[in-house]
């Protein structure tokens, strides 16, 4: 097998220590393969007691994340926990692109054509991969 | 699945570092607004990395923030997992989670509430039990004080690090250290002014004396007012007159300046071939060439240094063979077998060709366990031998029963040899005791003359005999 590759990127942004430029790649399967997502990440000022705010910076289709990049995790909002760590979010959101829910959407009319047509839905996440995250 | 495992843990190396450092320059950040603003009071300028532990009262000891430590090494299991450093006043939940004291009181008034942050049971605690019963929360309770004296134990770098203290001790006696022997704390100047105020400037322990430290005087080398809190910041990186030569173009240039220097000098200049020897010679090419190279001990002797260079690795390289040999040696001494160590004879070559040799050395060669089993072959042999040993035993026996039989044979048969003569000398006995009837008989028939009806069965007689 070849050797595992870096998956997720974190730096801390130069001006402002509590907010860190991620990359994610997209994970292999999914239509999201080969692609690198931008997202911002800012711890707010009671971290770890509240949870850190993240967006995606890329576009991306995806029937869980609105045209803003906002994500609907339910860790992220009802479900976190101060044991949750930065690195366990960011898996989370990788393990979102591998399985999309369109039942619990943010994006409704990507929802909506996810469930109704899936494989046209799979290609144009892949066309908007392919044009956005390179 | 390993591959999934395998990225998980790359990854967590990756961002824990991140976010390990982003924390730690948080917690830095935050204790510098009032250090900076302090030292804008001051005339002369201080050095500024003042960030660090002050006494600005010296009367009550300033809290120490545990969580602004750092540690040499932190083993993984004994961090918060809130927190993520190690534990500070640990308290366990009955679900048997353990969390510092604050972490677990702040998620209680986090959205999350009275839950465990890891398993979110639901756990009883009320406040108002905390201020008269300290330690009877219902569901959460100090850990174990093993586990508090295992972090106590930690190993921590002094908080006045960036000011130049090089202590590292237990984390228990940071507090002890920092407020009785650290020459990097601060202290408030307690020297009187001229107009007859109390100093009172922030001052690192080592700067106390006699005199205030803030008394200024003229720079030995520029002449510009200083004093002793600044001198050292001073020649380092102000003064235009505390020169230093460089090794490498022979000119002189300020201290503050030199580090640059060096790094450009570094660049245009090469450096002396017998550097790797200790020559700190920098030049141009052509002097190196023209001049230094002839002249310069360490390239003289460079060959010399080679031969016992190659020598040592060679030493270096056998050293670690002979290790090696050592180890496997006492490898097979402890688990009690002998292998081959690596030399081209097998091992039963080598004891052939010493057998030949000479045969008291084959015992050399002979380990434990060619010794165990010598021994148990001799056991074997021994009750082989036993056991011969009774059927011998039992043979004799047999022979002597057999020589009995033969003996009693011999007497049966005399007995019978005599018993057939006394037979047949009874036999002669009877036929004279016959032929003397007969005769007897004939005697008396001649006698009477008339024969008896008697006479024929006694001729019967005589016949059946
Ligand atoms: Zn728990
Ligand atoms: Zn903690
Ligand atoms: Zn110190
Ligand atoms: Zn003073
Ligand atoms: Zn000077
Ligand atoms: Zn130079
Ligand atoms: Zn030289």
């Amino acid at each position: 097998m070849s050797l595992p590759k870096r998956i997720i990127r974190v730096m801390p942004h130069e001006d402002n220590l509590r907010y860190f430029n991620v990359t994610i790649d997209g994970p292999s399967g999914s239509p999201y393969e080969g692609g690198k997502f931008k997202l911002e990440l800012f711890l707010p000022d009671d971290y770890p007691m509240l949870a850190p705010k993240v967006r995606f910076l890329t576009k991306i289709y995806h029937p869980n994340i609105d045209r803003l990049g906002r994500i609907c995790l339910d860790v992220l909002k009802a479900n976190w926990s101060p044991a949750l760590q930065v690195r366990t979010i960011l898996l989370s959101i990788q393990a979102l692109l591998s399985s999309p829910n369109p039942d619990d959407p943010l994006a409704n009319e990507v929802a909506e054509e996810w469930k109704s047509n899936e494989q046209n839905a799979i290609k144009t996440a892949r066309e908007w991969t392919e044009r956005f995250a390179q | 699945m390993d591959i999934i495992a395998q990225e998980l843990d790359q990854l967590e190396l990756e961002t824990r570092g991140q976010e390990e450092s982003a924390n730690r320059a948080l917690l830095a950040s935050q204790g510098e607004p009032s250090s900076t603003f302090k030292s804008e009071n001051v005339s002369v300028a201080s050095p500024p990395n003042s960030s660090g532990y002050d006494m600005t009262d010296s009367l009550d000891e300033a809290p120490i923030d545990l969580r602004t430590l750092v540690y040499v090494s932190i083993p993984e299991h004994l961090n918060c997992p809130i927190c993520q450093l190690p534990f500070i006043n640990p308290y366990t939940t009955i679900c048997g989670h353990t969390f510092c004291r604050t972490c677990i009181l702040e998620t209680f008034k986090s959205p999350l509430g009275n839950k465990c942050p890891l398993d979110r049971i639901e756990l009883n605690y009320k406040e108002e039990r905390q201020e008269t019963e300290e330690k009877n929360y219902n569901d959460i309770f100090p850990a174990p004080i093993i586990l508090s004296n295992i972090t106590d134990d930690l190993q921590v770098r002094c908080l006045n690090a960036s000011r130049g203290c090089k202590w590292i001790g237990p984390r228990w006696s940071i507090k002890q250290h920092l407020v009785n022997s650290c020459d990097h704390t601060r202290f408030p100047c307690e020297h009187e002014l001229d107009g007859g105020q109390v100093c009172g400037k922030l001052t690192e322990r080592r700067f106390l004396g006699d005199n205030c430290p803030h008394e200024l005087f003229d720079c030995a080398k520029c002449g510009e007012k200083i004093n002793i809190v600044s001198e050292e910041h001073h020649l380092k990186n102000e003064c235009t007159k505390n020169f230093h030569k460089c090794n490498g173009c022979n000119l002189e240039f300020p201290e503050k300046m030199f580090e640059s220097h060096e790094s450009y000098c570094e660049k245009i200049h090469v450096r002396c071939p017998g550097k790797q020897y200790g020559c700190e010679w920098r030049g141009s090419r052509e002097v190196l060439s023209q001049i230094h190279s002839s002249e310069c001990v360490f390239v003289k002797l460079s060959g010399y240094f080679e031969l016992q260079e190659a020598k040592m690795s060679d030493l270096v390289d056998e050293n670690k063979m002979l290790k090696s040999q050592i180890s496997t040696i006492l490898d097979s001494i402890t688990q009690g077998k002998m292998t081959n160590l690596g030399y081209s004879l097998q091992l039963e070559e080598i004891m052939d060709r010493d057998r030949s040799t000479d045969p008291g050395r084959l015992f050399d060669n002979l380990q434990d366990k060619d010794y165990i089993q010598l021994m148990m072959e001799l056991e074997v042999l021994k009750t082989d031998l036993n056991r011969l040993r009774s059927l011998a035993s039992e043979f004799e026996l047999n022979k002597q029963l057999v020589t009995a039989v033969a003996n009693e044979n011999i007497q049966i048969k005399d007995e019978l040899h005599n018993q057939t003569a006394a037979l047949s000398s009874m036999r002669q006995q009877i036929q004279f005791m016959l032929l003397d009837r007969r005769r007897l008989r004939s005697k008396l028939i001649d006698a009477e003359a008339t024969p008896s009806p008697k006479e024929s069965s006694s001729g019967r007689f005589t016949n059946k005999l």
